[in-house]
Parts: C-alpha cells; sequence; structure tokens
C-alpha cells in the first residue's frame, strides 16, 4: 500500500498530454458519506465514466461488491457502520468475493488516526490517497493502478498487492536467500580504485 | 514458518481504460473540475455546519465520546476544504484532528490548545482577510504546538512490533 505523497493539484508529476484514459466501460465502486459520493461521483462522471456504485455504507458496498464484476473501488477510510480498511480486507480475504478479489483499491482519508496506521498498512489496498481529493491526484493514481505490475501475495495476516514497491536486493555484506534476490552491490572507496 | 504465495492477477482496470475511444487524460482532468463545481457550494454549506457543530463541542471541555465526535466532525472539516479552495483551513483542521487523536491516545487534550484552533478554524475560513504570510505563520505555529504535544505521546499499540 503506499500513501499518496501530496494532495494538492500541483504535487504530482504531469502526466503525458497526449495520454488517453476510457472509463466508458468501467464499473466503479465509490463508498463515502452522502456528500463524499457526490464529490467522488463528479470527479468520475467528469472522467467518462458512466457505471458508478454509490454506496454510504460498508454494509451495502458489501453487497454491490457480491452482486457485481467491479474494476475499481475507492472507498473513504472512516464509514459509518465500519472501516474502509475491513471492507478491503474482507473483499481481498472472503470467498464469497472471489470475483473480486483481485480488484484495485483505493482508501481516502483526511487524517489516518494513529491507532488506524497498522490497519491502514495490512488491509491490502493499492493505494492510500491524503483527502481533500482532487481531480488530478485522482487521476494520477488510476493511471498508477492500471499500469502497476506489483504482485499479489497472501500469507495468514495478508491479502493483497506487494508492500515493496522497490526491490532493493539483499542488504550490503548478505547472500539473498532466494533465487530473485540481486547481489547486493558493491561500494568501491577511493583507496581501492 | 510462514506460507506465502504469490501471483500476478489480471489487471481488469488496465484492460478497460486502454480500450479505444475515451477522452484525453488532461481534457478529463479538465471536465472533472467543471464537474466538481456543481457541489461546491453544498460542501461550503456541510463545512460550515461542521465548523458550527464543532464550536458547540467545544463550548465545555470536550472528553470522551465528545472527543471522538469532535475528531470526526473536524476530520469532515479537512477533508472538504480543499475541494472548495480552502486549503489552510482544511491544515488547521487536520492539526487540530492531530491534537484530538493524541488525546484519544491517553495523551491529555489542554483546553487552551483546543481554544487556539477553534480561534484559527473561525480566522482561516475567511482567509482573503488576512495576509498569506500571517496565514502560513499561523499554520506553523499549530505546527510546532501539536509537534511538541505528539513528542510528550504515550507509546500507541501500533509501536509495539509485530509478529511476521
Amino acid at each position: 500500500m503506499s500513501k499518496a505523497a501530496t494532495n494538492g493539484e500541483g504535487g504530482s508529476a504531469p502526466v503525458k498530454s497526449k495520454a488517453r484514459i476510457n472509463l466508458e466501460r468501467s464499473a466503479i465502486l465509490l463508498v463515502d458519506n452522502a456528500l463524499g459520493v457526490d464529490i467522488l461521483s463528479h470527479i468520475f462522471m467528469g472522467f467518462g465514466a458512466r457505471t458508478l456504485y454509490r454506496s454510504n455504507t460498508a454494509a451495502q458496498a458489501m453487497e454491490i461488491v457480491a452482486g457485481y464484476q467491479l474494476d475499481l473501488i475507492v472507498t473513504e477510510a472512516l464509514l459509518q457502520d465500519r472501516d474502509g480498511y475491513d471492507l478491503i480486507k474482507t473483499v481481498r480475504s472472503d470467498p464469497e468475493y472471489e470475483h473480486n478479489r483481485f480488484v484495485p483499491a483505493i482508501i481516502l482519508s483526511a487524517h489516518t488516526a494513529v491507532s488506524k496506521v497498522n490497519k491502514a498498512r495490512d488491509c491490502g489496498a493499492n493505494f492510500f490517497v491524503a483527502k481533500p481529493v482532487s481531480p488530478r491526484v485522482i487521476m494520477d493514481r488510476i493511471l498508477w493502478v492500471a499500469r502497476e505490475q506489483r504482485q499479489f501475495l497472501q500469507t495468514d495476516l495478508y491479502a493483497g498487492p506487494d508492500r515493496r514497491f522497490h526491490d532493493l536486493g539483499a542488504p550490503p555484506g548478505i547472500v539473498g536467500r532466494r533465487r530473485e534476490d540481486r547481489a547486493a552491490p558493491i561500494e568501491l572507496k577511493d583507496d581501492d580504485q | 514458518m510462514t506460507l506465502v504465495r504469490y501471483f500476478k492477477p489480471d489487471n481488469r482496470l488496465a484492460k478497460v481504460v486502454t480500450l479505444p475511444g475515451g477522452k484525453l487524460v488532461e481534457t478529463a482532468v479538465d471536465d472533472a473540475r467543471i464537474e466538481l463545481l456543481q457541489v461546491s457550494d453544498a460542501c461550503l454549506q456541510e463545512i460550515d455546519a461542521a465548523l458550527d457543530h464543532t464550536y458547540r463541542l467545544c463550548e465545555t471541555p470536550p472528553a470522551g465520546d465528545r472527543v471522538a465526535e469532535l475528531y470526526t466532525t473536524v476530520r469532515d472539516v479537512a477533508g472538504l476544504a480543499g475541494v472548495c479552495a480552502l486549503p489552510d483551513l482544511g491544515a488547521a483542521a487536520l492539526s487540530f484532528c492531530a491534537l484530538l487523536d493524541h488525546a484519544q491516545n491517553g495523551g491529555r487534550l489542554a483546553p487552551d490548545h483546543v481554544a487556539v484552533h477553534l480561534n484559527v478554524l473561525r480566522i482561516l475560513r475567511h482567509p482573503d482577510a488576512i495576509p498569506e504570510d500571517d496565514r502560513c505563520k499561523v499554520l506553523e505555529s499549530l505546527d510546532v504546538m501539536v509537534g511538541r504535544i505528539a513528542q510528550k505521546a504515550p507509546p500507541s499499540p501500533d509501536d509495539a512490533p509485530s509478529a511476521g
């Protein structure tokens, strides 16, 4: 899971001007309070999305997840009846939602309480975006999620995208145990050259 | 031993967004900004309602469940302020959220710290009334204050090492 570094309009790398996006045939679930869903709906309608499932509660959202195949879930972290974190964790792990188990998920939050940090990290979301949302930030995250190459992994405690974004190899001086571990880079000091 | 399964599922979103047609990304972002204007009035009303509720909750020193309710209310302000081009108000609300979160985790909620945040929220609701430099200084002061308070915070359950 990753947290967006900024939430301002100018905080993200510019997207190539010729790039196109087609959300006309996507099915997107938006979960937030009434006004939050309105805001997200207007953003996604501006993007050209036509099939938007709107929900104000986690319970209603789970019914939608159970009944439809989705291409993206965008949920607020703090819902009336349940955490958005729990919602995503359930989608990733409950066999009832197998058809949506790998659906990209973005969690929105204005502020993450200290007590929820672990939950946020472990819920299996692809991205964590700080509110207030802006069209630019949401667009960048959609494009990022659509292009991302991370593997999914499943353990007893976690199901979701690999949380390691960069393969830094084994620590210096350590031989990696896995086949894919790269050899640690050798640093040359001036005396060695 | 922990069993870890790796796999690479189909990314349905990737297939959908690259279908022929659609919009230029820049056009889509501009269209979304125009769409958002339709909800800006509703956002401002919601912010004002949330601020009124915040002031009412603080008429007596907040404690117990009222701190949790206050946190949720101020968090709404933080989430909406940026949509209404009130980023400084959002920043002040986030600072208040950090203070209230500290209190919910066993820290002390000093009435003076609450009062300072309420005053800043009132001022920054109408940011044009004061120069930008002064607004920045006010927000920096809040950051310093809440940062100092957080340093004194009791260890949270999240600080404990997790298995695996």
